[in-house]
């Protein structure tokens, strides 16, 4: 757990780096973040960001909806092996690479699907809300994104596979076609 | 990244099954940018139903709208397959009464100032 203590002082890159999940929880409550116009910049302090947004809410409240957005964060993580474990013990899991089509060609793991636009409108409108689905990319961070999102739109059973795709190969996990391809930082 | 055929297919498909579509950051009850709020609010003055897509959800849909539309911002107005625009463009057609026209609404008598 992050030791983080916050101020009107803490640039808003040092709260994303101690909680990742402030970026969904901000724009959840304040709809600040979505875009450029509406962002922050990671040199902005927590105060910067209070006034340029016009945030009424005080310093306590903001801090609390940083530290509340980690608890829905840490529901989101699934480790490589319980994710194995699951598979092997025939549990429906749908596995969704959330990687590029240029990144799921190099290699993806045995037995996964590209979460491209269509399949990730067809989850939101019409696949059931509990839906066990487990999304990765290279080491989790873009999927721990994509499990946000899906999460922030009623899916209760959306996970993001910890260490990614790099992760499942150090655990002797299978992956087609064989590695060995370059990927990029994540 | 660009523009992929699977998504290509997708926006087309959208903005041929629906009469009134807005690609925008979050959803029509809950956007996620005071932009795409803008248009949102709008429409909600002239339309009962309409459809919003959240390109948050999908990076590929999130820049590959931009290539689709030739328009380097979002939020973006379809409607009846036809680009209206982003949020300024929609702005001035509201104000003008363009829009409610382009809806199928009367255009308001007293122009707004």
């Amino acid at each position: 757990m992050s030791r983080l203590q916050i101020s009107e002082q803490t640039t808003m890159g040092e709260i994303l780096l101690a909680y990742p999940s402030a970026k969904i929880g901000l724009f959840q409550r304040y709809h600040v973040g979505g875009c450029s116009a509406c962002g922050y910049e990671s040199t902005d302090t927590l105060a910067d960001v209070r006034r340029t947004h016009n945030l009424q809410d005080d310093l306590p409240r903001l801090v609390a909806c940083i530290e509340e957005s980690q608890g829905i964060e840490s529901r989101l993580h699934v480790s490589p092996a319980d994710v194995r474990a699951a598979l092997a013990g025939g549990e429906k899991v749908h596995l969704l690479d959330a990687r590029s089509a240029g990144e799921w060609d190099a290699s993806h793991i045995d037995g996964a699907h590209p979460i491209g636009v269509e399949l990730t409108f067809e989850i939101l409108d019409s696949w059931p809300k509990d839906a066990a689905i487990v999304l990765y990319s290279n080491h989790g961070q873009r999927s721990l994104e994509r499990a946000s999102y899906f999460t922030a739109y009623g899916k209760t059973n959306v996970r993001s596979m910890d260490g990614g795709i790099e992760a499942w190969k150090d655990l002797g996990g299978r992956v087609v076609p064989a590695p060995g391809a370059a990927l990029s930082t994540d | 990244m660009a523009l992929s055929e699977e998504t290509r297919q997708f926006i087309t498909s959208l903005i041929e099954r629906n009469a009134v579509v807005v690609f925008m950051k979050g959803d029509r009850s809950f956007p996620q940018c005071g932009f795409s709020a803008r248009v949102v609010q709008m429409l909600d003055g002239l339309l009962d139903d309409y459809k919003t897509v959240d390109v948050l959800m999908s990076p590929e849909l999130r820049d590959g709208i931009k290539e689709f539309s030739a328009w380097p911002t979002i939020p973006q107005l379809y409607v009846h397959g036809e680009f209206i625009g982003g949020s300024d463009i929609v702005s001035e057609m509201f104000a003008s009464g363009e829009l409610h026209e382009k809806l199928g609404q009367e255009r308001p008598r007293a122009g707004r100032s």
